[in-house]
Order: C-alpha cells, then sequence, then structure tokens
C-alpha cells in the first residue's frame, strides 16, 4: 500500500495507487500511483477509535455531516460555502487523470478509485472532512471484551441503489466478504485480524470481534457495505451512497447519477456527476483553461494560478508525505553523521516555496499536519537548516572533501524530478555533489521499492487508511513497506506499545515519540506535504478538501442563479 | 564560387555561441545549479538576460553550458557514426561482391529501423546515459555514413592509382584509408556537418524524453523538457533554447551549404 504521490500518475504495485497528480504531480504527476499507505484514523476531533469513548450519537454525527467544511484549516483558500445556498439539480463534469482500477469497493487499491467510489459505497463509519470518524450506516457504536470486540448498531431505513433495505445480513456478508470469513476468501487486507462477524437482531446490531486489541478498527470499517450475494459489483456497482453507478466507458468516463431514496436528507444536490477521464494534466489543461471542466482535483502548483478566472481554488493537506529517503544500508548513508549532514543542508521552506509555492508546508519526521493530534508539531521549528555545520559533520565522518551521491527519480513525477535538481543545488553548499538518476515508473517501484536497490530516492507517499499505525508502522525493521532500511529497536517497541494503548492520550505520545525518533535518527529526510489543489468553477458551491483521497460529491452544488 | 554572405551569418551565429559558451562556463557570476536570489520563473532582466528557470537558476548560464554538452553529444555521436560508416562502407566499396553484398545488407538492416526508435531500444537494454546516448544515436547514424563512403569510394575504385597500388602489394586497409580517404574528404566532411545538425537535434529529442546527461548538468533538449511545462506562464524559458538550437542548427546547414558551393 502505498502510493505515490503525487503526482497522480498510474500506479500499481504492490497496492500502489496513483496520488492524485497534482502536483506532482499528481502532476506528479499526475497520476501516479501512488504508493499507498495505510491509514490510520484520526483525526483532529475526538476519534471514536478510543474504546473508552464510545458511543457516538447520530445527532452529533448529522451535524457535522450537514455542514461542509473545508479540509484542513491552513490549507483551504477556496470558497466552500454551505450548500444550504445552494440549489438542487444539474450537473457537472469532474476530470480526472487515472482509470478506475476496479468497480468492486472490496478489490479496489488505486486511491483514484477509491476517491470516486467514496460517493457510491458506505461503510459502518466514515471519514469527516476534518479527519475525524463519523457513525454513517452505524448510528453508535460500543466498546467491548476490553477492547477485543465493537458491537455497531445499524441505522434504520437505509436503502442500496436496487430498492432493497440494507439489512443485518448485508453487512456481515459484506465484512466476511472483505475480512476473509465464512467461506470467503479475503479482499482486503488490513482486516485480516478480525476473527468473527455476528448478528444480533434483536438489538438490530453486529459484533465484530479482532485477535487483538487495536483502536485503529473503527478507521478500517469504511469498508463499504453491499448487498449480500450481490455478484455483480465489478460491472454494476450496487451501494448505499449518494449516488448510484449509472455508466463506465473504459478511457472515457465514469457516470453518477442521483440516488433519490438516500439516507440523508438535502444530499446529494446535483442530478448527476460525470467523471470525465484524462490522459493526463496536460490533457485537462486545456479545457480547463475553457471552462469545460467543472471540478478538477489534481492541479499542479504552477498551473493552479494560472486558473483564478474561471475557477475557485480550494486547497489542503491531504495526507501525503515527500521524502528524501536515505538507504540505511548502504554506504555511505549507514553512517548516522552523514544522513544528519545532509538533513542539515536541506532547507524545506525554500523547497517548500520553489516547488509548491503556496500549495505545501514543510515537514521533517514521518507525518504529516493532516494527522491531527498524532502529528509531532514541534519538530518542525527544532530543525535548522545549516550547510556549514553539514560540512562539519562529513569532515567528522571522514569526507572532509566532501562526497558524491546519487538519488533515484521516478521520471514521470516532475515534483521529484524537480525537487530532487533543487536539493542537488542545495547540497553543492555543503560539498556534496548529487547525481541524479531518473528512472521509469515500473523500474522504481521494482527495483527500488520492492528491490531496496538505490542508495537514495525521492517520492512521496499516501496512505489507504487514514490511521497512524498506517502512516509510522512502515518504518519498524520488519515491515515490507521499510524500504528504507531503518532499524530501530526502540522504535518497534513504540510502535507496538501504541497499537494496543487504549488510552487515547498515551497513544496520540507515543506517535509523537516515534516521529522524535525518526528524526534523532535521521532515518530519512522528511520534506514536505504537498497539497491537493482542486479547481472548482466559479457557481459551483460546497466542495469539500478532506485529509485524504475522497471526492465528496455529495454536498456539492450550483449557487442559485448560477449559470449551468 | 559560393556566395559569401550564408556563411557570414553561419560564422557569426558560431562566433555567438562560442561567446555564449565563454560565458556560462567561466565568466557566468552564477553557478550552473545555483538557486538565484531573483526567484523562479522571472522575465528576462539585465541580471538575468534570458530569466531564471523554474527553480530559480539562471537561464543564461545553463543554456551556455547546455550548448556545450549538447555539441559535445552531438560531436560524439557523428564520431561514431562517421567512422563507423567508414569502416562499413570501405571494404564495402573496394572489395565489392559479396563483400559488399553483405556490409549492404548490413546497413540496410539499420537503415530500416527508425533512428530515434533503435536509439531508444538500444537505452533501454544498456541503460541511461551519456555514452550509451552517443553509441546508440551513432549507430543510427552509421547507414548514412556508410552509403556515403561506399557511394564515394567505388567511383575511386577502377582508377589506375588503385591498380598500382594493387600490383605493389599494399594491404588493403592502407589503399582504403590512406590513399582512397583523403580524395573523398571534402564530400565525407560535408556530410558530417549536415549530420551535425541532424546529430543535435537527436540528441536533443532524447535528452528530452531524459535519456541524456544526468541532470541536474543541462543540455538543451533536457532544459526545453524542463520548460515544458512552463510554456504558458514562462514562455521564455522555453524560447531561448529553442531558439539558440534552431539557430544553430540553421547556421550549421548554411555553412554546409556554402562550404558545398551551393547557393542557399
Amino acid at each position: 500500500m502505498f502510493n505515490v504521490p503525487g503526482f497522480r500518475q498510474a500506479s500499481s504495485e504492490p497496492k500502489a495507487r496513483s496520488a492524485h497528480q497534482a502536483y506532482c504531480l499528481r502532476f506528479c504527476l499526475s497520476l501516479c500511483l501512488l504508493l499507498s499507505l495505510c491509514l490510520s484514523a484520526c483525526g483532529p476531533a475526538p476519534t471514536p477509535a478510543d474504546p473508552k469513548a464510545a458511543k457516538q450519537t447520530e445527532e452529533a454525527s448529522e451535524a457535522e455531516a450537514s455542514q461542509a467544511t473545508k479540509g484542513s484549516e491552513q490549507a483551504s483558500e477556496g470558497e466552500s460555502t454551505d450548500p444550504e445556498e445552494g440549489q438542487a439539480g444539474g450537473q457537472i463534469k469532474v476530470g480526472i487523470t487515472q482509470e478506475p482500477d476496479f468497480l468492486d469497493p472490496h478489490l479496489a487499491v488505486a486511491a483514484g478509485t477509491k476517491e470516486i467510489l467514496f460517493n457510491i459505497f458506505q461503510g459502518l463509519v466514515r471519514l469527516t472532512p476534518e479527519g475525524a470518524f463519523e457513525p454513517c450506516l452505524a448510528t453508535s457504536w460500543e466498546v467491548e471484551e476490553d477492547g477485543l470486540a465493537y458491537r455497531f448498531y445499524l441505522r434504520e431505513g437505509v436503502k442500496f441503489h436496487n430498492g432493497q433495505e440494507m439489512g443485518l445480513d448485508d453487512v456481515v456478508y459484506s465484512l466476511q466478504r472483505a475480512a476473509g470469513l465464512g467461506g470467503h476468501q479475503g479482499l482486503v487486507n488490513e482486516l485480516q485480524d478480525i476473527t468473527a462477524v455476528e448478528a444480533d437482531p434483536a438489538s438490530h446490531s453486529v459484533l465484530v470481534r479482532q485477535k487483538t486489541v487495536n483502536p485503529d478498527l473503527i478507521s478500517l470499517l469504511t469498508t463499504a457495505i453491499v448487498p449480500a450475494g450481490y455478484e455483480e459489483q465489478a460491472s454494476e456497482p450496487i451501494g448505499t451512497g449518494p449516488f448510484k453507478f449509472k455508466s463506465y466507458t473504459p478511457q472515457v468516463s465514469l457516470v453518477l447519477e442521483r440516488f433519490d431514496d438516500y439516507w440523508e436528507a438535502d444530499k446529494p444536490q446535483l442530478d448527476q456527476v460525470t467523471f470525465q477521464i484524462y490522459g493526463d494534466m496536460d490533457a485537462a489543461y486545456l479545457e480547463l483553461m475553457a471552462g469545460q471542466i467543472d471540478i478538477f482535483p489534481y492541479l499542479t502548483a504552477e498551473k493552479a494560478d494560472s486558473l483564478t478566472d474561471k475557477y475557485q481554488l480550494v486547497s489542503g493537506g491531504a495526507n501525503m508525505l515527500q521524502l528524501l529517503a536515505f538507504n540505511n544500508d548502504r554506504k555511505p548513508l549507514d553512517n548516522p553523521l552523514v544522513r544528519e549532514a545532509i538533513n542539515l543542508a536541506i532547507d524545506r521552506d525554500q523547497l517548500v516555496e520553489m516547488i509548491m509555492g503556496a500549495y505545501g508546508r514543510p515537514v521533517v519526521s514521518g507525518m504529516t499536519p493532516s494527522m491531527g493530534p498524532y502529528y509531532n508539531g514541534e519538530l518542525v521549528a527544532k530543525h535548522k537548516t545549516d550547510p556549514e555545520a553539514a560540512k562539519a559533520k562529513l569532515a567528522e565522518a571522514g569526507y572532509p572533501e566532501g562526497l558524491e551521491l546519487t538519488v533515484t527519480a521516478p521520471a514521470n513525477y516532475l515534483i521529484h524530478v524537480d525537487t530532487a535538481n533543487l536539493i542537488a543545488s542545495q547540497l553543492e553548499k555543503a560539498g556534496i555533489r548529487l547525481k541524479i538518476n531518473n528512472v521509469e515508473w515500473g523500474t522504481w517501484l521494482e527495483k527500488v521499492y520492492a528491490g531496496r536497490d538505490y542508495q537514495m530516492t525521492i517520492i512521496a507517499l499516501t496512505y489507504d487508511y487514514f490511521t497512524p499505525s498506517d502512516v509510522l508502522n512502515r518504518y519498524m525493521t520488519d515491515s515490507e513497506d521499510n524500504f528504507i532500511n531503518y532499524k530501530s529497536k526502540a522504535y518497534d517497541d513504540l510502535a507496538r506499545q501504541a497499537a494496543s494503548e487504549v488510552d487515547e492520550t498515551k497513544r496520540e505520545q507515543l506517535y509523537q515519540e516515534m516521529q522524535a525518533l525518526l528524526l534523532e535518527d535521521n532515518a530519512s529526510a522528511f520534506l514536505q506535504e504537498p497539497f491537493n489543489v482542486t479547481a472548482v468553477k466559479k457557481g459551483l458551491t460546497g466542495y469539500v478538501q478532506y485529509p485524504a483521497y475522497v471526492l465528496d460529491m455529495s454536498t456539492v452544488a450550483y449557487e442559485a442563479g448560477a449559470d449551468r | 564560387m559560393s556566395s559569401p554572405r550564408p556563411r557570414r551569418v553561419a560564422l557569426l551565429i558560431f562566433a555567438l555561441l562560442g561567446l555564449l559558451m565563454v560565458y556560462a562556463f567561466f565568466l557566468s557570476p552564477y553557478g550552473v545549479n545555483e538557486l538565484t536570489a531573483a526567484g523562479k520563473l522571472q522575465p528576462p532582466s539585465w541580471a538575468h538576460p534570458m530569466g531564471t528557470d523554474h527553480l530559480a537558476r539562471d537561464l543564461l548560464t545553463r543554456v551556455g553550458q547546455g550548448a556545450g554538452w549538447s555539441l559535445v553529444l552531438a560531436l560524439g555521436i557523428i564520431g561514431v557514426g562517421a567512422s563507423l560508416g567508414l569502416v562499413i562502407g570501405g571494404p564495402a566499396a573496394y572489395f565489392g561482391g559479396p563483400v559488399d553484398w553483405a556490409l549492404s545488407r548490413l546497413t540496410d538492416t539499420l537503415l530500416a529501423f527508425p533512428g530515434i526508435l533503435m536509439a531508444l531500444m538500444l537505452m533501454t537494454v544498456w541503460g541511461r546515459g551519456p555514452v550509451t546516448l552517443i553509441l546508440a544515436l551513432g549507430l543510427a547514424f552509421v547507414p548514412s555514413f556508410a552509403r556515403i563512403a561506399r557511394a564515394g569510394l567505388q567511383k575511386l575504385r577502377g582508377e589506375n592509382f588503385i591498380k598500382r597500388l594493387e600490383i605493389m602489394d599494399a594491404p588493403a586497409g592502407r589503399i582504403i584509408f590512406v590513399h582512397m580517404l583523403p580524395l573523398i574528404r571534402d564530400q565525407y566532411l560535408n556530410a558530417i556537418m549536415l549530420g551535425l545538425a541532424n546529430a543535435l537535434l537527436a540528441e536533443s529529442g532524447l535528452s528530452f524524453l531524459g535519456f541524456g546527461l544526468q541532470p541536474p548538468t543541462p543540455s538543451w533538449g533536457s532544459i526545453l523538457a524542463e520548460s515544458q511545462a512552463y510554456i504558458f506562464q514562462a514562455p521564455w524559458y522555453a524560447l531561448f533554447p529553442g531558439s539558440a538550437l534552431v539557430l544553430t542548427v540553421f547556421a550549421i546547414y548554411l555553412y554546409g551549404r556554402s562550404w558545398q558551393g551551393g547557393e542557399v
């Protein structure tokens, strides 16, 4: 699960998926597959994942749901007005740059697919624009058996797109299908710790049991609920979301239409949403300039500013993390002094300014500010850029004359190639000559990511699930996603402790300590969080930026009197 | 016999190019990879006559050094193409018969592949980098040089001085390269000149695709590739390296034509 960032090009691999192309790359070039990481849930809001916090009321969720908030406060620039001001009806065209990988929600791994399926499918819980998890098809939940089981009370009156009412059997079927229980194959790896899903008709609830105490379970239960026994998801997907599937023409478009029996009042506003597929950001750009696309989520920073006459820009962190990864096993990067010298020589503020302009923020450790309370915000201020100190460290490490290093960059993500060039310039001041080796995406995935055959590389990571464990556990010694070969017993211990910690405050602390440790050991040079920049046509309202890959169309509406 | 004006224009462009390179490599106050204080994508100014690129580097310095690297690569390509062309074309013309047939079919086979496509394929197999770029593109230029060499030398094959040399038991290699070659020198140099323009374009094409020098070392093709994303916001970014390339190729053609004695 990694997504490579940014840039949404196609990715695909062990779960690579595409990130948005927007900048990066997403321009990254635009699309890509990013490596997806896992996600953990967590957010600025009190997280329901805390077993003690157990019950969340439906009221709270609805209040939140009807509010169109912006993604992350720091980042949003665009106007996101209240949908109530809008008027119902109308259709829009949303530009995307990646072909869906699977329409079956349990099979889809590409971020570019999941963000669309968000409109068709829902789980027991869902992510909010603030980065918290709120009740969705469940109205509330309780922790049982000291965290080893969760009971979810189902919402009544929810209908599938085929008109059938959602019942306990559908939930049991869906979770078993995804987790590989009851004779199913198991389609979602992250759910393999679930040991049983039991229905209780009396209280209209299901009990989900798991092997170990893991507060991140809640965030994993965004897994789509589908009609029991329905076999045609891959061609005619049926869920409970605000929009139903209408048609999919490969390489052309995916069309969704309003679901009239949707359970939330006031949603959706639009009658039809067409996701038009473009080859890449550049192909979409000409149509954007002509105003032919209503919403385009993968803008690159330098193109965004040229569109402001027809579009509003909505930007925000989407939990994407760009890093200059060190192969900790490779000489001379196995020397902590060399790693420290490189980290000292990199000026993140200049990097963000040059590469992302206003659409990014500096990061120095393995988590982005999008992760809210789990993010260690003190570290950025602690880190100082100092090329002279870097030189001294190099001399101490035995390289008084400086040294030559090679960075491998995926050639299809302009953002990473540019970043490599910029870092080459910055490192020159510290006496480090950087050679840049641009490789094809396939080569990168195979040799660099899977094979770990590289000295340094630049990539952006995105995460499948919004959980701190998915973000940070990849740096554990034995993790198969630990492509930087970081080995720290102290780090592994903290990660294990955090995984089973039920006290939310302590959990946050542990994850923050892990970030401090990554910086202290200079495990890699973490660079920045590139924002997702979305162009929303003037006259549209209600578009909300989530801190993850989500294109929520349910709140989008035309302003009263807007030209359609 | 040749019109002096085109030649003068060509020499003027070469001189400007030379000045540009001298400035970029030795005189420029900016490093080729230095992030200047001017900021990124700045339009031309006195401090930065060609403006700055997307990473705030001085474009004049980069285009000038890019000229140097592009020319080095182009010369390397032509060097490989022209020498292998002689090695194949010489014996084909001298020995004739089965040798000619075999070598000519070899060049035909090479010629059947579009040059750039073959170079791309070779670089996929050999890996990226300046040396493989020179070899791969050089090979793509071999067939045309081989044909020119063969055609030129074949005309000399029946001359009496060759027969005399044969009677004196001179080795074939000596006859071809020492006695025959100088007689087609002008013709061959002219082909090299025109080939150089093509090599420059081919090199820029492959560098544009990312197959050339290791970044951040610039060549015209790689600067053009980087500028592509900014063509609307900063048109000068693509315009300067692009014009430099077009003018240089133009000047080489002009010079080659005037040398050949043709009217331009």
